[in-house]
C-alpha cells in the first residue's frame, strides 16, 4: 500500500539521477526555489517520459519544503527548454504560499455573476432553478455551478505559473512555451487549462508588465480545435473562462509582489546582450549574469539566422553548441556565485576577528 | 615562441597586442599569473567524467570500419557536483574536462600538461595535447593513476596547465569535432587507408 502510494515519486526521484539530466540548471534553480519558498526548500530535478513538463501537483506531507520539477527526458540536453522550469515551480509556489484559497472567494463570486448575468441559459441547462437570488444557498444550484469554480480555479493555477515563468524568464519563456507547445497541431482543448489563444494573450499581458520583450504577433500563433461539448459542458466552460479572464490582472499583480517580494533575480537586457556577443564568440557567458540572461541570450542566438558562419560552426551543430554554451555558462554562474559567496563569507569573518 | 606571464596577461585582458585575444571562461587570476611569472595558465578540473567501462568490449580494432557498437557500448558518463569527489583507483583510467572554457586566438597554439606535484604522485594527465589555434570549448583530459594509492579528483581543483605558444600567420582552425563541447567526448577513430592497404592480401 505505502509503495503502492509513493511509486511515482520513487520513478520520479530515481530518474533524477539519470545522466541524461543536464545537472548544470540545479543549483539556478535551487536558488530561486530558496528565493520563493524559503532556505528550507529542497528540489528534486528530474525527466519525465509520459507527461512533460510535470511537476507534482500535490506536495507530501511526509517531505516539506520539497519542489519536484520534471523536465522533458527527451529534452534534456536542450537548454532552451529551461524556462519550462518556471511553470513548474508556479504550481509548487501556487500550493506553498496558499494562493488558491486567496483567489477561490473572488472566483466564486465571479462565477455567481456570470450565471446571474446569463440566467435564462443556466435555466436552460438545468431546468430546475427557481429563483437566481438562491444561487449561493440552495445546495442543488451550487453543485450546478461548482465544476465552473473548480475549472475556473484549475485556469487560474495554470495561468499564475504562465506569470512566475514569464517574470523568471522573461521572453524566453514564450518560446520555449511555443516550442513545447507546438501550437497548430490540432489538439482539442482541456478545459482545465485557459483556451490556447487566451493563454498566450495572457502571457503577453504580463510580459508587458514585467518589462520582457515579446515576439512577434505570439497571441496568433496559437489556435486550437474547439471541443465538441453538450450545452451543460458549454456553459460551465464559459463562466470558468470568464472568471479567470477577469482575475487576469490580479494574478499578474500577484506573482509581481511574490517574485519581487522573495528577491528573485531579474532579467536584463543589457547582460543578455553581452552574453549574445559571448555566445557569437563561441564562448559561455561570464559576465554578471542570471540563469534568465543566459537562456534568453541561447533563444535569440538560435532564432538569428547565420549566427555564426559555416565555418567557425557548421550549421548542422548549430542547436547542440548553443545549448553547450548555455549549459556551461550556467555552470560559470555557479561557480563564480559560489567563489564570491565564500569570499564574502571569508572576509566577513575576518573583519569579525579583526 | 613560448608566451611568457606578461604575454599571457596582455593576450587575456585584449590589451593591442601581436597575438589577439585569448578567451578564458572562467577567468583566471590576473594577478596570480603575473605574480607567479609562470610560462603557462593553471587549469581547474570540471564536473563531467567519461569512465571507460573494462568487460564491455573485448578488443578496440583499429582495422575495423565499424567500430560505433563496440565504442558506444564501453563509456559511462559521471557527473561529480561542487563539494563531492571522484575517487580514481590505482590503475584506472577515466576522462575528464576543463573547467575552463578556452577561445584561441588565430595566432596563438597550445599544448596542455599535468603538474609535476600531481605526477609525483602518480596522476598522470596526456602530455602534451596540442590545441589548436581557433579551437573554442572545453580541453579532454586523459586522467590515470599511476601510483599506489586513491587519488580524489575533486571538480574545481586546479589539475593541470595549460602552455601557450605563437603559431605561423594563416587562418586559424575551426571546427572539428572536438569544438564547443562540455562534456569529454571519445572522439572518433580514423580509418587509416595505409593500415586498410596492408592488410590486403596479394
Amino acid at each position: 500500500m505505502l509503495i503502492f502510494r509513493y511509486h511515482s515519486l520513487l520513478g520520479f526521484v530515481l530518474r533524477s539521477t539519470n545522466i541524461r539530466n543536464s545537472f548544470e540548471i540545479f543549483d539556478p534553480l535551487l536558488r530561486i526555489s530558496k528565493c520563493l519558498l524559503g532556505p528550507d526548500a529542497r528540489l528534486v530535478l528530474s525527466s519525465e517520459w509520459s507527461f512533460s513538463p510535470f511537476t507534482f501537483s500535490q506536495v507530501f506531507p511526509e517531505l516539506p519544503g520539497f519542489v519536484f520539477i520534471g523536465l522533458p527526458a527527451s529534452e534534456s540536453n536542450n537548454a532552451l527548454i529551461i524556462p519550462a522550469a518556471g511553470h513548474e515551480l508556479g504550481h509548487t509556489v501556487w500550493q506553498l504560499k496558499g494562493l488558491q484559497a486567496k483567489i477561490e472567494r473572488q472566483l466564486t463570486t465571479l462565477v455567481v455573476h456570470y450565471c446571474e448575468k446569463n440566467w435564462n441559459e443556466f435555466q436552460a441547462c438545468f431546468n430546475n432553478s427557481p429563483d437566481k437570488s438562491l444561487l449561493t444557498t440552495d445546495m442543488l444550484l451550487i453543485s450546478q455551478w461548482t465544476p465552473a469554480l473548480r475549472r475556473a480555479l484549475s485556469q487560474s493555477e495554470e495561468v499564475f505559473c504562465d506569470f512566475l515563468g514569464v517574470r523568471l524568464f522573461g521572453e524566453s519563456f514564450l518560446h520555449s512555451f511555443e516550442y513545447l507547445i507546438a501550437p497548430n497541431v490540432g489538439r482539442s482543448r482541456d478545459p482545465y487549462y485557459p483556451g490556447i489563444a487566451k493563454r498566450a494573450q495572457y502571457m503577453v499581458r504580463c510580459a508587458e508588465a514585467v518589462g520582457a520583450h515579446q515576439p512577434t504577433d505570439f497571441a496568433k500563433r496559437f489556435s486550437e480545435t474547439p471541443a465538441s461539448l453538450t450545452r451543460v459542458e458549454k456553459f460551465l466552460l464559459a463562466a470558468s473562462d470568464s472568471a479567470t479572464e477577469q482575475i487576469v490582472q490580479s494574478l499578474i499583480e500577484t506573482v509581481i509582489e511574490v517574485a519581487d517580494n522573495a528577491g528573485t533575480p531579474r532579467f536584463d537586457a543589457q547582460t543578455i546582450e553581452r552574453a549574445f556577443n559571448d555566445f557569437k564568440d563561441v564562448l559561455p557567458a561570464s559576465d554578471g549574469h542570471s540563469l534568465a540572461d543566459v537562456v534568453n541570450a541561447a533563444w535569440k542566438a538560435y532564432l538569428t539566422e547565420d549566427f555564426w558562419s559555416e565555418k567557425t560552426v557548421p550549421n548542422a551543430r548549430k542547436f547542440e553548441v548553443i545549448s553547450e554554451l548555455a549549459f556551461k555558462s550556467i555552470e560559470v554562474l555557479e561557480y563564480q556565485t559560489r567563489v564570491w559567496d565564500y569570499q564574502k563569507r571569508t572576509m566577513k569573518k575576518d573583519v569579525a576577528e579583526v | 615562441m613560448l608566451l611568457k606571464s606578461d604575454e599571457i596577461v596582455r593576450a587575456l585582458s585584449g590589451e593591442e597586442g601581436p597575438f589577439g585575444r585569448l578567451r578564458i571562461v572562467p577567468s583566471p587570476s590576473v594577478e596570480e599569473i603575473r605574480s607567479s611569472g609562470a610560462a603557462s595558465v593553471d587549469l581547474r578540473l570540471g564536473r563531467w567524467f567519461l569512465q571507460l567501462r573494462e568487460g564491455r568490449t573485448a578488443l578496440l580494432d583499429p582495422s575495423k570500419r565499424d567500430r560505433r557498437d563496440e565504442e558506444s557500448s564501453f563509456p559511462r558518463t559521471v557527473f561529480v557536483r561542487f563539494g563531492d569527489r571522484f575517487i580514481l583507483h590505482p590503475r584506472k583510467f577515466i576522462l575528464g574536462i576543463t573547467l575552463e572554457w578556452f577561445k584561441l586566438p588565430p595566432q596563438i597554439g597550445g599544448y596542455v600538461t599535468g603538474k609535476s606535484s600531481w605526477g609525483r604522485r602518480g596522476l598522470v594527465i596526456e602530455t602534451a595535447a596540442g590545441i589548436h589555434p581557433g579551437f573554442s570549448g572545453c580541453l579532454t583530459l586523459e586522467l590515470g593513476n599511476m601510483g599506489e594509492v586513491p587519488i580524489a579528483l575533486i571538480p574545481g581543483m586546479r589539475i593541470c596547465q595549460i602552455f601557450l605558444h605563437t603559431a605561423g600567420e594563416g587562418d586559424a582552425v575551426h571546427g572539428g569535432q572536438f569544438l564547443g563541447r562540455r562534456r569529454p567526448t571519445l572522439g572518433e577513430l580514423a580509418i587509416d587507408p595505409v593500415v586498410e592497404a596492408l592488410a590486403e592480401n596479394l
